[in-house]
């Protein structure tokens, strides 16, 4: 784990100093930021992260909602359901969140920026930045699935979660929500730490099949990305004139090829480097299938 | 300290009682849903009005 400089150690403490002072955030903001960092930190090693990188997962996982300190409370507890304009302000926690994280610096700014910024990502493209794919960063698709499922199953003081199989279920049936590896080895790790009571027969017999099953039954043709079976990562996007087009291609060793381009030295470790829909892959990302975690 | 939230303060226990069902049928719908924006934003009313029941419940003789 990078060393913190006193920068981000001093912003950090100042975000968990504005979380702990009311109770309402201490209990909505930070206790769920700390599932989801425990959650995320746990699949980042069922996806074969090593140590280090999964407490960097971690920590950038525990801010991922600070923003939700700067959304008004006449949004936050406005009765009744969100108008498009509130829910448009409600999504603004992500941008909001950088802003008041913008002071952390050093090694763990940018997974910081990731897992604020793009969390409420969906793989299919239809989140708050629409974007898709491997184009989201790997920090942040971790924290997504993490994310969701915290906000399914967690008990509060007022209210039962759903049970975990009920909500593994869910996310399990919204293929194009999730990383479709990532959610293999988030279910497969969720099902082995369950107790027994809390999934059901059946469904520990849906989830193990879903979780050995192929992620790529989860990429929709015409999506962003296609996973061929040889491993290979096919990238496309739509030009000005709507046409599909083939923009890189990264091989199952991480190498990227940018369409028209000589390939790349190694695989990409900035996702934001790539320039085409295609982004790199993480270093020592182990792809979870059958034999993980 | 909780900040005030002016219309759930202005609830009697009842009216907060019968608001906190009527929202935690729309956060059932927003989990069935997966509207991660909506539940969170119906997390933030449901405690609001579980810690105003709590505050304002009757005590027990």
């Amino acid at each position: 784990m990078p060393k913190l400089d006193a920068a981000t150690l001093d912003r950090l403490a100042w975000v968990d100093r504005q979380e702990r002072a009311d109770p309402l955030l201490s209990d909505e903001v930070r206790a769920h930021e700390l599932r989801v960092a425990r959650l995320s930190a746990r699949l980042a090693g069922a996806a074969g992260m090593d140590g280090p990188r999964q407490a960097q997962v971690f920590t950038a996982a525990r801010f991922h909602d600070a923003g939700k300190l700067s959304v008004p409370s006449a949004v936050l507890f406005k009765p009744g359901r969100l108008t498009a304009d509130e829910r448009l302000q409600m999504a603004r926690h992500t941008a909001l969140g950088v802003e008041i994280l913008a002071d952390a610096a050093g090694a763990l700014q940018d997974d910081i920026h990731d897992a604020v910024r793009y969390h409420h990502e969906r793989y299919d493209g239809n989140g708050y930045e629409r974007l898709a794919g491997e184009r989201i960063p790997l920090v942040a698709r971790i924290v997504a699935i993490a994310d969701v499922y915290d906000a399914l199953s967690a008990t509060r003081s007022y209210k039962d979660g759903m049970a975990p199989g009920d909500a593994l279920a869910k996310m399990a049936g919204d293929r194009g929500a999730f990383d479709p590896f990532l959610l293999r080895a988030f279910v497969a790790r969720r099902l082995r730490d369950a107790p027994p009571d809390a999934v059901t027969p059946g469904q520990r017999a849906a989830l193990e099949a879903f979780s050995l099953s192929d992620p790529m039954d989860d990429v929709a043709p015409g999506g962003p990305v296609t996973i061929k079976r040889s491993g290979h990562r096919i990238f496309w996007f739509v030009d000005g004139g709507g046409n599909r087009k083939q923009s890189a291609v990264m091989h199952p060793d991480g190498r990227m090829q940018q369409v028209g381009a000589r390939e790349t030295g190694g695989p990409a470790s900035d996702p934001r480097a790539a320039t085409g829909p295609g982004a790199g892959s993480e270093p020592g990302l182990r792809r979870a299938g059958p034999e993980s975690p | 300290m909780a900040h005030p939230i002016p219309w759930i303060s202005a609830l009697t226990s009842d009216q907060a009682r019968a608001e906190f069902d009527r929202h935690a049928a729309m956060r059932r719908e927003a989990a069935e849903a997966m509207d991660m924006t909506e539940l969170a934003h119906l997390d933030f009313v449901l405690h609001g009005l579980q810690r105003h029941i709590s505050e304002t419940a009757p005590a027990e003789p």
